[in-house]
């Protein structure tokens, strides 16, 4: 093991540039599938959260009452597609305001519970049923307005889908271009020491004494990739998170921990040495003809 | 010790060896003699398994190493050192290092091998040259160091392809002597290539001459 570890060193000091080149390459590469996935965690979640929201909310007229409104409460309960109806009373939504605003006291002097409506917010067991909840609404009494953000969530739906599409093609791309140049620096590590290796296999050295330093010097450079990866992962977060959360002020968006950190790297670990390996055995197949 | 049964080898169309037929005991001393383009050398290599036979058997120790998987290869090499006219050295490290190699090789920790490495140095007169590179020594030296390396695998068989081919005269007595007194001192079998009438004469060992491939006496 001191011996391929010493060799692998050797390696990367005679090849110091193509080993730049490749730890560079597999941490853009790697930057670039940490990005990925936290936008794909984002968008997870900025989904399950809009999705969580009330999808539907049905303005009512002043002179709707109580009892009008709770009839179309029961009304929606019995339909197949409604999963939840809450109703809110002028009152409540006036509870709802004054806390919203309480420290402008400018926006709530005047305020009462008259000049906001009741209303009922609507939750459905697919997004594609807010249209027919709609449709159904409008045809009854009293209903001053229909507020529902299907558009909103297929739009936001259809553009994270497409996002994760495209990064995921650009990551899988890019670790491509990451396991070619593991193939690349091994294969040129094998032609540097082609006449220490067929000395070496003279002398009766086993495969594994031979290619040993090979896998060695391919996991020095994932390591070392995974672990830069993560670092400008971790610098990119102080600059990106306030501008994420201002985006998305109303959504609680959790903190990123240290814990998440760790799995990334450890996933990013994983996916490097897979790569790096399968790199290194098909060099050590193609170049020393094992 | 050696056996060739019938071993034909061919490059291309071109026949180099045919139905050569050879065995040489434990512990002998063999001249191999021939012109240039013989098969001298393809029968040395061989015996290494760095070339393949097209027909007929090769046993080393009772061996047939036509059947060795390519996976088992170095447990036949381990048998056989090697001496090459070129002496193969590594260029990028000392003498230590040159033979420290085959010790590791052999599964030797460094404790064993820093202990090892400058007796066999000693063994070929090289005790002051351990942190000399190959291009810091003569052409017996380096020649010398080679005789080492192969002495630390401890092999059966020393094959040596004319090892004095690049040495003047002394120098091949010299390096011919180390191997008469491994032959004498250890039993190794060896089996030398050369064109150097003198030290075939001087040493009156056995002598096996090719021709077109063919062993003529």
């Amino acid at each position: 093991m001191m011996r391929a570890l010493s060799v692998a060193k050797d390696n990367i000091q005679l090849q110091s540039i193509l080993t730049f080149v490749s730890i560079l390459t597999n941490t853009l590469a790697f930057f670039l599938l940490s990005c990925f996935l936290a936008f794909a965690l984002l968008s997870n979640f900025l989904l399950s959260f809009l999705e969580s929201r009330a999808q539907i909310t049905v303005y009512f007229q002043d002179s709707a009452t109580e009892e009008n409104i709770l009839e179309v409460k029961q009304e929606l309960m019995g339909l197949q597609q409604v999963t939840d109806v809450r109703y809110t009373s002028k009152e409540e939504a006036l509870n709802i305001f004054l806390d919203m605003f309480k420290s402008e006291p400018l926006l709530t002097d005047d305020v009462d519970a008259g000049v906001l409506p009741a209303s009922l917010d609507i939750w459905v067991k697919d997004i594609a049923q807010l249209e027919e909840i709609s449709g159904f609404l409008k045809q009854k009494e009293g209903i001053e307005e229909i507020v529902y953000f299907e558009d909103a969530l297929k739009t936001f739906k259809k553009w994270s889908v497409g996002i994760k599409y495209v990064g995921a093609t650009l990551v899988g791309l890019m670790l491509l271009e990451s396991f070619l140049v593991i193939l690349i620096v091994c294969g040129v590590s094998i032609r540097d020491m082609g006449e220490e290796i067929r000395i070496m296999r003279l002398l009766g050295a086993t495969n594994g004494y031979i290619q040993s330093p090979f896998f060695v010097q391919s996991f020095i450079i994932a390591f070392l990739s995974s672990l830069f990866s993560v670092v400008l992962f971790m610098s990119v977060i102080p600059f990106a998170e306030p501008f994420i959360r201002q985006s998305f002020s109303e959504v609680p968006i959790p903190t990123v921990s240290f814990l998440g950190i760790g799995i990334l790297f450890a996933v990013q670990l994983g996916i490097n040495l897979i790569l790096s390996f399968t790199g290194t055995f098909v060099a050590v197949k193609k170049y020393l003809n094992f | 010790m050696l056996l060739f049964e019938n071993v034909t080898k061919k490059y291309g169309d071109t026949l180099v060896l045919d139905n050569v037929d050879l065995e040489v005991g434990p512990g002998e001393f063999i001249f191999l003699t021939g012109p240039s383009g013989a098969g001298k050398t393809t029968l040395l290599r061989l015996i290494l398994k760095d070339e393949e036979a097209d027909s007929g058997k090769i046993l080393i120790d009772s061996q047939d190493i036509s059947k060795v998987r390519k996976s088992d290869l170095y447990k036949i090499r381990r048998k056989v050192g090697f001496v090459f006219q070129d002496f193969r050295l590594l260029h990028t490290k000392n003498s230590f290092d040159n033979v420290a190699i085959s010790f590791e090789i052999k599964g030797k920790d460094k404790k064993q091998i820093e202990d090892l490495v400058p007796k066999a140095l000693a063994a070929v007169g090289l005790e002051s040259k351990q942190k000399n590179f190959p291009w810091q020594l003569s052409g017996g030296e380096k020649q010398r160091l080679a005789i080492a390396r192969a002495l630390a695998l401890d092999p059966k068989i020393i094959v040596a392809d004319e090892p004095t081919g690049n040495l003047d005269g002394a120098t091949s007595w010299e390096i011919i002597s180390l191997l008469n007194d491994i032959n004498k001192k250890e039993g190794t079998t060896i089996l030398v290539a050369t064109h150097n009438s003198d030290v075939i004469n001087n040493l009156k060992k056995r002598v096996i001459h090719i021709e077109q491939g063919r062993i003529a006496k």
